[in-house]
């Protein structure tokens, strides 16, 4: 039988080919840690704008197409607060939860990016209605 | 009583790079590459919108041949507003740079360990000038506000 330290998951055994991360990568997973939590508030803060400018202009059933990036933040939200947890109590499957809520997080990406070429096209449509009717 | 650690138990304490976390780091890299690509499109095509856009402009509203003034109509706005278009689209361009060797570099991460060390730090680099472009975001976005509010 195989000891594993007291405070430590019991369901985390390392294999005799696997390495410990070390402090470099250490080091560099704080810095994504610290900031991820940023640039989540910062997807918060943009759908906040985003809410506000359809709300005054009246198209707040535009707002629908701007779900995902309310997920897009937590998601973000979540990878860091995980990650920056593991890295507290040095805890293996919550590192690994980390990794997984990024994953989660790039699938919303693609998913906002999405809407977002799809906004983008539209915002050529209306460049074009502008520039052949003058101003 | 005094508890003695065994040396190898003591070895476990700490974070690992285990085949299961590599594997998701890959999974991520598979994801993140186009991710970067289409942010990469986008950009481009929102840069291209606003060149056309300015370049009508121009040609609609061409400047007279007397002195440049500053605080004359809105050579003020327009100037500002250019520079901080700039600045969001270098942020931005940074941002996507960074992400998409991050994620290329970690793609090929399994048997090279620079290259998952130098992916690693690029993600937090691209982190970090996502946020910034964020913050010239915001400081464009106030910026417009205020020009409205000042010229209404």
């Amino acid at each position: 039988m195989i000891n594993t330290p007291l405070d430590a998951p019991t369901d985390f055994i390392p294999s005799a080919e696997e390495r410990p991360a070390g402090q470099w990568m250490e080091g560099y997973w704080v810095k994504i840690a610290y900031w991820a939590k940023y640039f989540s508030f910062a997807i918060w803060a943009y759908f906040g704008w985003l809410t506000y400018s359809h709300f005054t202009a009246r198209t707040a059933i535009m707002l629908v197409f701007y779900i995902p990036t309310v997920y897009l933040g937590y998601s973000c939200f979540q990878f860091s607060s995980i990650l920056n947890r593991a890295l507290a109590r040095r805890d293996q499957l919550l590192l690994q939860e980390a990794f997984l809520k990024l994953h989660s997080f790039l699938i919303l990406g693609l998913v906002t990016i999405a809407f977002g070429l799809i906004s983008s096209l539209n915002d050529w449509s209306i460049t074009f209605i502008l520039t052949s009717h003058g101003h | 009583m005094e508890h003695e650690i065994p040396e190898h138990v003591v070895e476990i304490k700490g974070l690992w790079l285990t085949d299961h976390l590599l594997s998701q780091f890959r999974k991520c890299a598979r994801l993140g590459r186009p991710l970067m690509a289409l942010c990469l499109l986008l950009g481009v095509s929102t840069l291209l919108n606003s060149l056309y856009y300015l370049i009508w402009y121009w040609s609609q509203n061409s400047l007279p041949a007397t002195k440049f003034y500053l605080l004359e109509g809105d050579n003020l706005y327009r100037l500002l507003s250019l520079a901080i278009n700039i600045g969001l689209f270098y942020a931005c361009a940074r941002g996507i740079f960074e992400g998409y060797k991050a994620w290329r570099l970690l793609r090929f991460s399994e048997t090279d360990d620079d290259a998952l060390l130098e992916g690693t730090e690029r993600l937090g680099k691209m982190f970090r000038w996502l946020v910034i472009w964020a913050g010239v975001f915001g400081a464009r976005i106030l910026f417009v506000w205020l020009s409205r509010q000042l010229m209404s």
